[in-house]
């Protein structure tokens, strides 16, 4: 996994692409992504100075952001912090239009 | 039919209103939902209920051009689709062709959650928000399906308040696997205090209703019988034909007893205008 390459094109928003999860793999998307409608759809966005928005479905379906850090470890985890919780997701695959990844 | 929140005492619906509750966020955090069930639980014993509401809708179809034009067989078959979700629990819905609006404007057509275009149109659109279900449809922002605010919004932000569909959702639009008319049970769902039943996760309140098995997260499309689908317990099955989840439209079949009551409770705790304006409706009637 090369590391320096992936943090190159982590800083973005991402979009989760639930259509195309499979076997416990969770698959985003660039939010430029033509997704299909969808009564909700969470997301994040990861900043260069490692801010994060996290976009989480809303409870009357519209998403509602949170603000938090983001870091990617040594080990290809990529870290979610907001609110003192760390959502950990272990990068599968990373491509600039597609992003794979397994929570932990 | 006085009430009480949050240790402050109202008479009726409209005094809650004129008094308000001081804000407009319709994402309620965890400690103002457990207030609200709170408050439900201590009214409940003072409280009356119907056994049965008829709820009118208004309906504003937003157009751009030949989109958006809903018809009165598309609307009929929606109420249908609304009667058949909720008449188990004791409530209708109806609505009155000339009060149907259609409004031709191309920001409006295309607006998104929160927007300055919504928050203009229904300034402009909205009926009596405490005594009817503003119901309002449109091209929406890309990806949308649809939103909706919580009855407790409602005090504190009347002209925003109702349910907004894709125009395809209705029956007979276009957006399948999503257009057999659900979008808008899920989202009066919303507007008549039902959270979905992926509310919180596996952690949390959940939904507030015992008898919705708690999930992870949304369930999505048609997913099989006799798997977990994210249920939080080892022996459970996440709901997967519950109106609010987030399944196809085919696949939304059911509400449970528990969502049932906890509507006529949101109903008399924060929409008493609605039964108000089915008590007149009855009046004039006779």
């Amino acid at each position: 996994m090369n590391l320096k390459y992936i943090n190159e094109i982590l800083p973005g928003r991402w979009m989760h692409s639930h259509e195309e999860d499979n076997e416990g793999s969770l698959v985003f998307r660039p939010a430029s992504f033509h997704f299909p409608r969808s009564r909700g759809r969470s997301g994040f966005e990861l900043k260069r100075d490692h801010a994060l928005i996290e976009i989480k479905l809303g409870s009357g379906d519209c998403p509602v952001e949170q603000n938090g850090q983001w870091e990617l470890d040594e080990l290809g985890c990529l870290k979610l912090e907001h609110d003192n919780e760390i959502d950990t997701l272990q990068i599968v695959s990373a491509e600039k239009d597609r992003l794979v990844v397994k929570r932990r | 039919m006085a009430f009480t929140i949050n240790h402050k005492d109202f008479k009726d619906q409209g005094d809650f209103t004129r008094k308000g509750r001081g804000c407009a966020t319709s994402i309620p955090t965890p400690i103002q939902i457990a207030r609200v069930d709170d408050e439900i639980l201590k009214n409940r014993r003072n409280r009356l209920s119907f056994s049965q509401l008829t709820i009118p809708i208004k309906f504003h179809h937003l157009c751009y051009g030949s989109s958006g034009l809903i018809t009165k067989v598309q609307r009929d078959q929606q109420v249908e689709i609304l009667n058949g979700a909720y008449s188990n629990y004791g409530i209708k819905f109806a609505y009155d062709e000339g009060d149907v609006t259609f409004t031709n404007n191309y920001n409006w057509y295309y607006m998104g959650h929160r927007s300055f275009s919504e928050r203009e149109a229904k300034s402009s659109l909205s009926v009596d928000p405490n005594k009817c279900l503003n119901f309002y449809t449109g091209g929406l922002q890309p990806g949308l399906l649809g939103w909706a605010t919580f009855p407790f919004d409602l005090a504190g932000d009347p002209v925003m308040d109702g349910v907004v569909v894709l125009d395809e959702s209705l029956p007979g639009g276009n957006a399948a696997p999503f257009n057999l008319g659900n979008t808008a049970v899920h989202e009066v769902g919303h507007w008549l205090g039902l959270y979905h039943t992926f509310q919180d996760g596996c952690t949390g309140f959940g939904d507030h209703c015992n008898d919705t098995v708690a999930h992870s997260s949304p369930n999505y499309g048609k997913p099989p019988k006799g798997e977990r689908h994210g249920a939080c317990k080892e022996d459970e099955f996440a709901p997967i034909h519950n109106f609010m989840n987030y399944v196809d439209d085919e696949w939304m079949t059911e509400f449970t007893p528990e969502q049932g009551e906890r509507i006529k409770s949101q109903i008399m705790m924060y929409r008493t205008g609605l039964v108000e304006a089915r008590e007149n409706l009855l009046k004039e009637q006779t």
